[in-house]
């Protein structure tokens, strides 16, 4: 529930929320990369290994690596999103300290 | 051939990993993080009355979560599943192709998986055309199969759509009728037993859920998956081959409604940019003994002519637009006639640069194509106006006729097909522009500007008068003018005369 502040309209409990939502979210961004990666490693081998190898490697090859590269980008992003969420948050507090 | 070897248990632990991981990912992404940014930003949306804290910087990367996230998993997710087809092809090739000997004949080392998760696990060492070939053959038998299951087959080629071997084989087995029975199927609005579109929402492998708006990108109706799989299919053809498909599909269309249309028309595009591409071929290499110049003059102008004849072919589109885009209405015709100068600007010049094929051919080709695309919409309707009517388009197309005679259908013909050339290298003149080939101003025209406010009239005056005038006064991106790229691409083909025959 937000607080009933007087001088700001801003949701205080959502925003703690999403900046939460975030912080795992980066997280879990991170691990599915680096699972990824892992299982990679473990199971499908180096593209020229008998684990798999061939056209077929060299296409999954060119996506994985793409893929890892944006989902890599995206956790970025999500980070910089919650910094934006909190200096917001931070700035709704400073406007109500100044109204009290 | 390419020799290709693999452990399926090994690839089918790792599909079914990645799958799992990136489904649950997803499932949280839509069930916990957007609508935590949905509340958020309900509560503290910037401008809403009252509020005096900008979240303007918030606002600017929810997309972070609303569409690129989710696009980025949904991509890892599938990438991870066709893993677990590969591994299935690999069985397959397996069991009926051909296998390469543990111990290469050679005596050379085989390589060693490095790791072995469990003894029995069997390595399969064959080669990318048995591994392609299974897949082929599976796509030729989903074609067959499709008069007895066209449900059951749309949903295999969805599965299938990213393996290009499935696609190719499923394309090349489609006979003509095949092709019209399919395209009838995906085109009907009911009346045909279509697979639940709904089951297009979820993933498959995982547990089910629906798909939010903004996956709407991710989610295709059986109609684009078609599309997108006859565009794979055309990009493995000969240039012969092609243009019979082309056809094929021009044949089959049905009537769809505006609606329909417009929503096919992206991937009607590509495939026509594909398949234009694929049907004219290369040029032809310079014969042993003919200068430059007459290389350039005769075989390469020949070669430009006649493919811009095998492209006629798309005239069978441009009618179909017509029908389809808004049926009744004259603003028709001039939809089919730029949706098939786009197929051939698009496949013929905007690949210049990487085909090192010279501009200007290239402009002799699209505009021809589009011409002869173009020819039979125009004369049939011309023979059947009245002469009130002949005398009314002479008057505004300019047609010049000597005193006291009255103009003829030819001369009114004629005068069409001018235009539409000289409408074909504008077109291609701003495809030129929004490749980047060509920088904004040319010859003192800006074209951003004509593009931006659809002004293209001073453009097409400077392109009306001479095939490669404008050329020399052409600046492009890469330094120079367009007359120098040609040159340069020229020496390059003559320097590289050996190899090329």
């Amino acid at each position: 529930m937000s607080e009933p502040y007087e001088h700001v309209n801003y949701d205080f409990a959502a925003a703690d929320h999403l900046s939460w939502a975030l912080s795992v979210a980066h997280e879990k961004v991170g691990s599915l990369v680096r699972q990824r990666s892992s299982h990679r490693a473990s199971l499908l081998g180096d593209p020229s290994s008998d684990n798999w190898s061939g056209a077929k490697r060299r296409d999954f090859e060119t996506q994985f690596r793409s893929e890892q590269a944006r989902l890599q980008a995206l956790a970025g992003e999500i980070l910089r999103l919650k910094a934006a969420v909190e200096h917001a948050t931070t700035e709704a507090h400073a406007v109500n300290a100044h109204a009290h | 051939m390419g020799k290709a070897s693999a452990i399926p248990e090994h690839l089918f632990k790792y599909s079914d990993n990645g799958t799992k991981t990136a489904d649950a990912l997803q499932n949280w992404v839509r069930t916990v993080l957007t609508p935590a940014l949905t509340a958020y930003q309900r509560g503290a949306a910037h401008g809403t009355t009252g509020a005096n804290v900008n979240t303007g910087a918030v606002a600017a990367r929810a997309d972070v979560v609303h569409t690129e996230l989710p696009s980025a998993i949904a991509k890892a997710f599938y990438t991870d599943r066709d893993v677990r087809q590969t591994g299935n092809a690999f069985c397959r090739a397996g069991s009926e192709g051909q296998l390469w000997p543990l111990h290469s004949a050679a005596g050379q080392p085989v390589q060693v998986p490095i790791n072995l998760l469990h003894p029995g696990d069997q390595v399969i060492r064959t080669t990318d055309e048995e591994v392609g070939g299974v897949s082929w053959r599976a796509g030729a038998r989903a074609a067959d199969n499709f008069e007895a299951d066209p449900a059951g087959t749309l949903k295999t080629l969805k599965v299938n759509i990213n393996d290009t071997d499935f696609i190719d084989g499923f394309v090349d087995s489609l006979s003509p009728k095949q092709l019209k029975y399919l395209m009838k199927v995906v085109f009907s609005e009911d009346g045909y037993d279509l697979p639940d579109m709904s089951g297009l929402r979820t993933m498959p492998n995982g547990p089910t859920w629906e798909l939010p708006g903004e996956y709407e990108g991710l989610v295709q109706p059986y109609q684009k998956i078609v599309f997108s799989a006859l565009t794979t299919g055309i990009q493995a053809m000969s240039p012969a081959r092609a243009r019979q498909l082309l056809g094929d599909v021009g044949d089959a269309l049905p009537k769809v409604t505006p609606e329909q249309f417009a929503e096919i028309r992206p991937d009607l595009m590509a495939f026509l940019t594909a398949g234009a591409r694929q049907a004219v071929g290369q040029l032809p290499p310079k014969p042993a003994g003919q200068s430059p110049h007459e290389y350039w003059n005769d075989t390469a102008t020949k070669w430009a002519v006649d493919s811009g004849k095998d492209l006629a072919v798309l005239q069978k589109y441009a009618d179909w637009v017509e029908r389809s885009a808004d049926p009744g209405s004259e603003r028709g015709m001039g939809l089919g006639v730029t949706i098939v100068l786009e197929a051939t600007a698009g496949a013929l010049l905007l690949t210049a640069p990487e085909i090192g094929v010279p501009a200007e051919f290239l402009l002799h080709t699209g505009s021809g194509a589009a011409v002869y695309g173009a020819e039979g919409m125009i004369t049939p309707g011309l023979f059947e106006s009245t002469h009130p009517q002949i005398e009314e388009l002479a008057e505004q197309l300019g047609v010049e006729v000597p005193k006291g005679e009255h103009p003829t259908p030819e001369q009114v013909g004629d005068r069409m097909q001018t235009i539409m050339q000289e409408n074909a290298r504008l077109t291609l003149a701003v495809k030129a522009y929004q490749a980047g080939v060509v920088l904004p101003s040319l010859d003192g025209v800006e074209i951003a500007n004509a593009v931006r406010h659809g002004n293209l009239t001073p453009l097409a005056e400077k392109l009306r008068n001479d095939d490669t005038d404008w050329l020399g006064n052409q600046t492009i991106k890469n330094g120079g003018n367009l007359e120098n790229l040609v040159a340069e691409v020229r020496n390059q083909w003559d320097s590289a005369e050996p190899s090329r025959g």
